[in-house]
């Protein structure tokens, strides 16, 4: 966890950054994961050092070079340890003629980080506020994993909370939420193809940490982990290098966090690949037809992107995949040939599992429209028998703009049935669903088949799916309690007037008597 | 003529303030502390948060007797009541005592309430409006006899609380319809009188409005949209409505529903019904029923009125709800024999008659206690 010692550091390099000239908070994380970058590469080339020392052989793999660079510097001058500790005008020079260039000369190196660095532009605008930020990043400790993945991750909060680009944040206890219910496991391969700052990615390798603390000591599984499991494409290369400079501080050494333009490119090699999708697409607007990759075109025919996104992760998964995803309420009842085909191919060909409906609020204040998760496996025979929804009416925050907890920190976000911790209350539910969600979701192939289509969650057996059209809807299957009503007889209110009617009349004539 | 003397020479002004929240044990107390919000009708008796002496003594509130006037000064300025218990108040309010030899506090309430307009124009504020004190203290009010003004008082206090009676008798007639339709035929959503019961869809005709928006607006057929529909009245055109000429009408391929039709919004705010009272055109957000041999039109708009919780239930939504025309269909109605339902819409015609004497009545009741107030003040009463 972080302190609030920390949290109050990085707050002060924001504003060193805003009142030093960098508004736009994507700019700002832009260059501070330049600046931990090189940290980082500092620390790396230290660590070598240190080996070479100790067994008194030369240094195996140098990441400053030896020699001097094209303009005549050294390169051993271009470390953090180094030019930190210059002037301000000084170190600005150094940086933005020197270490900068070398920066982006390193995609040579096959690590997916460095070949994020390969456009690096250095846009800080003066030697003050380099100084000053390089200061405080140096303040910072970046020793311990849990913790530098958490500031990294309270920083992507700012990104949310200065209101721009917000989209590209799902907030990280529905996250929570979707990785714990489809519960990965240290063999599945795991692909988010619109992943943004790979939240999605971070959330599953943090589940795997907790859950399957073993899988570390297993060489061929820590492998597995650290080379192969973690899939992210995003189309926009900011976001790429925030995304793995997330998945990097979380301790995933080389994920594959790649350019791809998911719905464009076509996808012969990666079909079939993965074992587990997660998923928050961008949903709403078209494209053009011939902008759709071909392999998508033959599955829907559709320009609508969300409904693109369904039968992208329908060829991404292998069979026996699982995969959990938001989709836009429309998903799930939009009356067009392709929502009803999409529709019918996932109770019908595949295996439709669950359906969460999301409060509306949930991704305020970018956006208010109802979201829902889906979660289904891809088995190519069909499968579906019951599928379980539950109605999500609370998920621990105010759903209108501001978004504040309702509930203390501790009694926010998911409890797994191992933790200790205390169960809602009645009134915490009420304010809280999460918990109540995995619960249930547990269930789905027992008691939860038993509810009443009035309750929360319940399931919906597959021929009353089909026999509405496919609509997958909650409201289509939820039935509604009606409380009676306590009405007055009218006589008793007639009765009444016919009092008020006197008191009025008697009234006006005091009231005359008054005036007179 | 009478005396008249500056508000501040006659009162004593109190000002409020609030305890330091975040200490719990301020708010643990039997002291009443109140805020603007908590002032409703003429006497201040409920209060929603109970401090401690402690918290008095350690923030700027005033605990003041029974009787005296309250004035809220910040956010909804203006609003004025007798402090009905002894209690304490937040900085919104200022409490005026009235030096008891020379004025009333029942005649300094009803004057503080002729000065709602003053207040409201010398509110200032950024976000939050307030008046200043000054504002307040500045004001010269007329100052006839004690005896003068207890008797001011009473006349319009008696005129206030005839009008108060009327709006109480307009307000039974509302809940009046609903318990007549309740006593007739049961609760329609769990139908306790086991009538036959339909979906909507096949007791009527429906039309369905036509998917796009005239383009030009040139003749004389009005254009209804939700904001024009009268909740269970029946809609009119208003003087300056849009409307549609036959060649328009037919450009979009939409179609004009007959008067006595029921309409029902579909989109947003969902359950709106009224009745047609001319032939119009209704927009995309309109659904319209023509009810058939076995419906009564009155009967089955307040047969909707009862299934808001359907609606909302079977509605789909993105960023609003939506009840698309299979959904419209599938409100469930009952059907009972057509003579009851006759017998039902007579008896709801007469109420609705009965209700436009009583609006007549409370606005000439309005009218009087305008008048009576203005010449109270004015030294003509």
């Amino acid at each position: 966890m972080l302190t609030g010692d920390l949290k109050s550091k990085i707050d002060q390099i924001w504003n060193a950054f805003w009142s030093g000239g960098i508004a736009n908070p994507i700019e700002v994380i832009e260059q501070i994961t330049y600046l931990l970058f090189l940290r980082r590469l500092d620390d790396l080339h230290t660590l070598e050092e240190n080996k070479a020392n100790r067994l008194k052989k030369p240094m195996e793999r140098r990441i400053f070079p030896e020699g001097v660079d094209v303009r005549g510097r050294g390169f051993e001058s271009l470390r953090w340890s180094r030019f930190k500790n210059e002037s301000p005008s000084e170190m600005f020079a150094i940086v933005g003629d020197h270490v900068f260039p070398f920066l982006r000369t390193l995609g040579s190196d096959d690590s997916t980080y460095a070949h994020h660095m390969k456009d690096a532009r250095f846009t800080i605008p003066t030697p003050a506020l380099l100084a000053k930020v390089v200061d405080l990043l140096d303040a910072v400790p970046m020793e311990d994993r849990d913790t530098k993945g958490d500031l990294y991750e309270y920083m992507l909060g700012k990104i949310a909370s200065a209101g721009q680009n917000g989209q590209f944040r799902t907030p990280r206890h529905i996250i929570q939420l979707m990785v714990e219910m489809t519960a990965p496991t240290p063999t599945d391969t795991i692909c988010d193809p619109a992943s943004g700052t790979c939240g999605f990615l971070v959330a599953a390798g943090e589940y795997l940490r907790e859950q399957h603390a073993s899988l570390f000591h297993d060489a061929k599984l820590n492998k597995h982990f650290n080379q192969a499991m973690f899939h992210g494409y995003d189309f926009d290369n900011t976001m790429l290098r925030i995304g793995s400079m997330n998945m990097m501080l979380h301790g995933v050494d080389n994920p594959a966090i790649t350019y791809r333009d998911s719905l464009g490119q076509e996808h012969g090699a990666e079909e079939g690949r993965y074992s587990l999708v997660l998923a928050n697409p961008p949903f709403a607007g078209s494209l053009d037809y011939e902008n759709v990759a071909k392999d998508l075109l033959q599955t829907v025919k559709t320009k609508k992107t969300e409904l693109l996104f369904l039968a992208l992760f329908l060829r991404l998964l292998k069979p026996g995949g699982r995969a959990a995803v938001i989709v836009p309420d429309g998903v799930l009842f939009g009356s067009s040939k392709a929502h009803k085909e999409l529709r019918r191919m996932l109770v019908e060909d595949q295996k439709l599992d669950g359906i969460v409906s999301l409060p509306g609020g949930v991704f305020k204040p970018y956006a208010g429209v109802s979201t829902a998760i889906l979660f289904f496996t891809k088995t190519n025979s069909g499968g579906t028998d019951n599928v379980w929804f539950y109605d999500m009416q609370a998920d621990g925050y105010s759903l209108d703009d501001k978004r504040q907890p309702l509930l203390p920190e501790h009694l926010l976000g998911l409890q797994r049935p191992s933790n200790l911790r205390e169960q809602l209350s009645k009134e915490e539910h009420t304010k809280n669903n999460l918990p109540d969600v995995l619960a249930r979701w547990a269930e789905r192939e027992g008691a939860e088949r038993q509810r009443s289509r009035t309750e929360q969650s319940f399931c919906v057996p597959k021929a009353d799916i089909a026999a509405n059209g496919y609509d997958l809807s909650i409201n289509r299957y939820k039935e509604v309690v009606h409380a009676q009503v306590q009405h007055r007889a009218p006589s008793e209110i007639l009765a009444e007037l016919a009092k008020l009617e006197d008191e009025i009349a008697v009234g006006m004539k005091v009231l005359e008597g008054m005036l007179k | 003529m009478n005396s008249s003397a500056r508000l501040s020479d006659v009162c004593r002004f109190q000002n409020g303030g609030t305890p330091s929240k975040g200490i719990e044990r301020y708010f643990t107390g039997d002291i009443p502390w109140i805020t603007g919000a908590d002032l409703v009708g003429q006497i201040a008796l409920q209060a929603r948060s109970f401090i401690t002496e402690e918290a008095i003594a350690s923030s700027a509130t005033n605990q003041v007797p029974a009787g005296t006037v309250l004035l809220v000064t910040r956010t909804s300025v203006g609003k004025v009541a007798i402090a009905g218990m002894s209690l304490c108040f937040s900085q919104d309010i200022t409490a005026l005592t009235p030096d008891a030899k020379k004025l009333s506090a029942e005649y300094l309430v009803h004057f503080l309430r002729t000065k709602q307009d003053h207040f409201t124009k010398h509110a200032r504020g950024a976000t939050i409006q307030g008046i200043t004190r000054e504002v307040v203290a500045d004001l010269e009010i007329p100052l006839p006899s004690l005896e003068e003004q207890r008797r001011i008082a009473d006349i319009l206090g008696q005129a206030e609380t005839l009008r108060t009676q009327r709006g109480q008798a307009l307000a039974h007639l509302d809940t009046l319809t609903q318990s007549l339709f309740l006593d007739m035929f049961g609760d329609p959503r769990s139908n306790s009188k086991g009538w036959r019961e339909a979906p909507v869809g096949a007791l009527t005709d429906c039309i369905v409005p036509g998917r796009d928006k005239p383009k030009s607006f040139s003749g004389g057929i009005p254009w209804i949209t939700t904001a024009n529909l009268v909740h269970m009245g029946a809609t009119l055109p208003l003087a300056d409505a849009l409307g549609l000429s036959q060649a328009e009408i037919d450009e979009v391929r939409a179609k004009v529903i007959p008067a006595d039709s029921v309409i029902i919004s579909c989109v947003g705010d969902l359950g709106v019904v009224s009745l047609a009272g001319v032939p119009m055109v209704i927009n995309q957000q309109l659904h319209s029923f023509q009810c058939g041999a076995e419906l009564n039109n009155l009967f089955l708009m307040h047969s909707l009125s009862f299934q808001k919780a359907f609606m909302l239930a079977k509605a789909s939504s993105t960023t609003l709800p939506y009840m698309n025309k299979s959904v419209c269909n599938s409100i469930p109605v009952l059907v009972p024999p057509l003579a009851l339902q006759q017998t039902f819409a007579t008896r709801i015609q007469a109420i609705e008659a009965l209700k436009v004497t009583h609006r007549t009545a409370l606005a000439q009741l309005d009218a009087l206690f305008a008048s009576l107030q203005q010449r109270a003040f004015a030294g003509e009463l």
